[in-house]
């Protein structure tokens, strides 16, 4: 397995205070990497060790297999980041930020210029002063230029935030392009955990700098298995159904209009034929998937993993 | 290294403060122009010779010229930290060092050249305008002439080094306004009698020097 990003005990420490604890990740080839955490747990600061912006107060980052040091300058070139927030040049146009951006790089293709301001749906503005842009376009430029020198790594921290939800649905499509068509490995923070959910490939949360866990999101989903939803309109009859015709004990109402059965002896075609058979009203019956959100909570409460 | 000293003057629209230099340049001719006829008119001769006319131009041009490469100083390093543009630039596939050294070479060249420059650009327009206004009625030789442009480059380097100066007291907070009063503190101090001093501007030029190596170091290790 080819790692683009793997860290050893990473540890950061302003004077008492310990950021980032003894984190260690690995980030595959090719993959889009959820990192989440909530504000302060570390997560800009890990992003800032893995682009030399702060200097780790122990443990190792390897990029691309290489030992990654302060003068590793070289990488760079092959990284596109968005850290905290973009740093914009207010008085440039937007195209002019991307042909600088080229020119510091060492990236010759003028072409790959409009490509990424049209990919980000930036073509219009391209002559337009990055002073006079929302919040939302700087951020859409932020990843133009992140993008436009075609790295194999891409690091984008909180890139959804300020984005409206058109917008954030056309990030999630090219962010699903950037790592279908160019082969990019993705590794982007965020809050927005619905999101997250939608187009990583593995989860890395953090809680107070350390790494609570980190996992595929088919590894996830697989925890799931076993637990069904009834959607009635009399969850008590309901659940009076089951216990007697079909012995199930281990559920529980939620509502009173939906029960969840933990490790269903029966399939959910049964489940839906013997309740209709006693005339109760089935609205709906799946398979409950463990979603990230719930995932995240337990693993915030410290809570052990239940399902 | 041009190269990226040119990316540099293109990003920051450096054009805009040569065009400042410029028109610092017209003034100063304008004010000798206004001394000069003041003077006349109280009877009393300006500039005697080549040396004074000279000496009065360059003593203008100086603290004017400190204060232009002061901010550019400001542009090219503490707005950029103070932006945090700064921390966009040491993403770049080249070492901090050199990125800081870079910047405070085109800082020290800036001040180098525009005395230089504009000392060689008002000086030749005085000495061909000469015959016409008549500023000075003496004669010209040339030797007048290269020990003054001796002294104008060894100044160059002096100023040189001392723009250099309020860089170490600007990047602590990156400050603009900590780095402006520290250049117009020196722009003061050489229109005092202490800027005719040699040994006071050499050592605040060593001094500038050394500031300048301090702050390169200090921004190597700051975590952005």
């Amino acid at each position: 397995m080819t790692y683009i990003i793997e860290t050893a005990h990473l540890t950061k420490q302003y004077g008492e205070k310990q950021v980032v604890s003894d984190v260690s990740m690995k980030v595959k080839k090719g993959e889009i990497y959820g990192f989440l955490g909530q504000n302060g747990a570390g997560k800009t600061t890990i992003m800032k060790m893995i682009t030399n912006l702060v200097r780790p107060t122990s443990g190792e980052i390897h990029l691309f297999g290489e030992r990654f040091t302060r003068d590793s300058v070289h990488v760079m070139s092959k990284i596109g980041s968005i850290i905290e927030y973009p740093t914009l040049y207010g008085h440039l146009t937007a195209k002019e930020t991307l042909q600088l951006h080229c020119d510091y790089m060492g990236f010759r293709d003028d072409s790959s210029i409009n490509e990424s301001l049209e990919l980000v749906g930036l073509q219009d503005a391209g002559k337009k002063r990055v002073s006079a842009f929302s919040l939302g376009m700087k951020q859409r430029l932020g990843l133009a230029r992140a993008i436009v020198t075609k790295p194999e790594l891409l690091l984008l921290d909180e890139p959804i935030n300020g984005l409206d939800p058109v917008a954030i649905k056309d990030m999630r499509q090219v962010f699903k392009t950037l790592q279908k068509q160019y082969g990019m490995t993705l590794f982007i923070s965020s809050h927005i955990l619905g999101e997250i959910e939608l187009i990583a490939d593995t989860v890395g949360i953090i809680r107070n700098g350390a790494l609570v866990e980190e996992i595929t999101m088919s590894a996830l989903h697989a925890k799931s298995s076993g637990s069904i939803v009834v959607e009635t309109n009399n969850a008590n009859a309901a659940a009076i159904v089951l216990k007697e015709q079909l012995a199930i004990h281990d559920f529980e109402i939620t509502n009173e209009k939906q029960l969840q059965i933990k490790n269903s002896p029966v399939s959910e075609h049964e489940i839906t034929k013997v309740l209709v058979n006693h005339d109760i009203q089935v609205n709906s019956v799946y398979k409950s998937a463990y979603s990230l959100e719930q995932f995240f909570m337990e693993k915030m409460s410290g809570g052990a993993l239940h399902v | 290294m041009f190269n990226f000293m040119k990316l540099e003057m293109k990003k920051h629209r450096l054009k805009g403060l040569i065009r400042g230099v410029i028109s610092a340049n017209i003034v100063i001719l304008a004010l000798i122009t206004v001394i000069f006829f003041a003077e006349k008119s109280n009877r009393v001769i300006a500039f005697p010779d080549y040396t004074t006319l000279l000496a009065a131009i360059h003593s203008f041009i100086r603290p004017t010229m400190l204060m232009f490469t002061g901010v550019l100083l400001v542009r090219l390093i503490i707005d950029e930290g103070r932006n945090k543009t700064m921390s966009l630039m040491f993403m770049y596939p080249v070492t901090r060092s050199k990125v800081m050294l870079y910047k405070s070479v085109m800082v020290f060249a800036f001040g180098f050249l525009t005395i230089v420059l504009s000392n060689v650009i008002c000086g030749a327009v005085v000495i061909l305008v000469n015959p016409a206004v008549g500023f000075v009625s003496g004669p010209f030789d040339l030797s007048t002439l290269s020990k003054f442009f001796m002294q104008v480059l060894i100044d160059g380097l002096i100023i040189g080094g001392m723009a250099l100066l309020p860089m170490y007291i600007g990047i602590r907070k990156f400050s603009v306004p900590a780095t402006l009063v520290t250049t117009a503190i020196l722009v003061i101090l050489l229109l005092t009698q202490l800027g005719g001093s040699i040994p006071v501007l050499v050592s605040l030029s060593i001094i500038g020097l050394i500031a300048a190596f301090l702050a390169v170091r200090k921004i190597n290790v700051m975590d952005m």
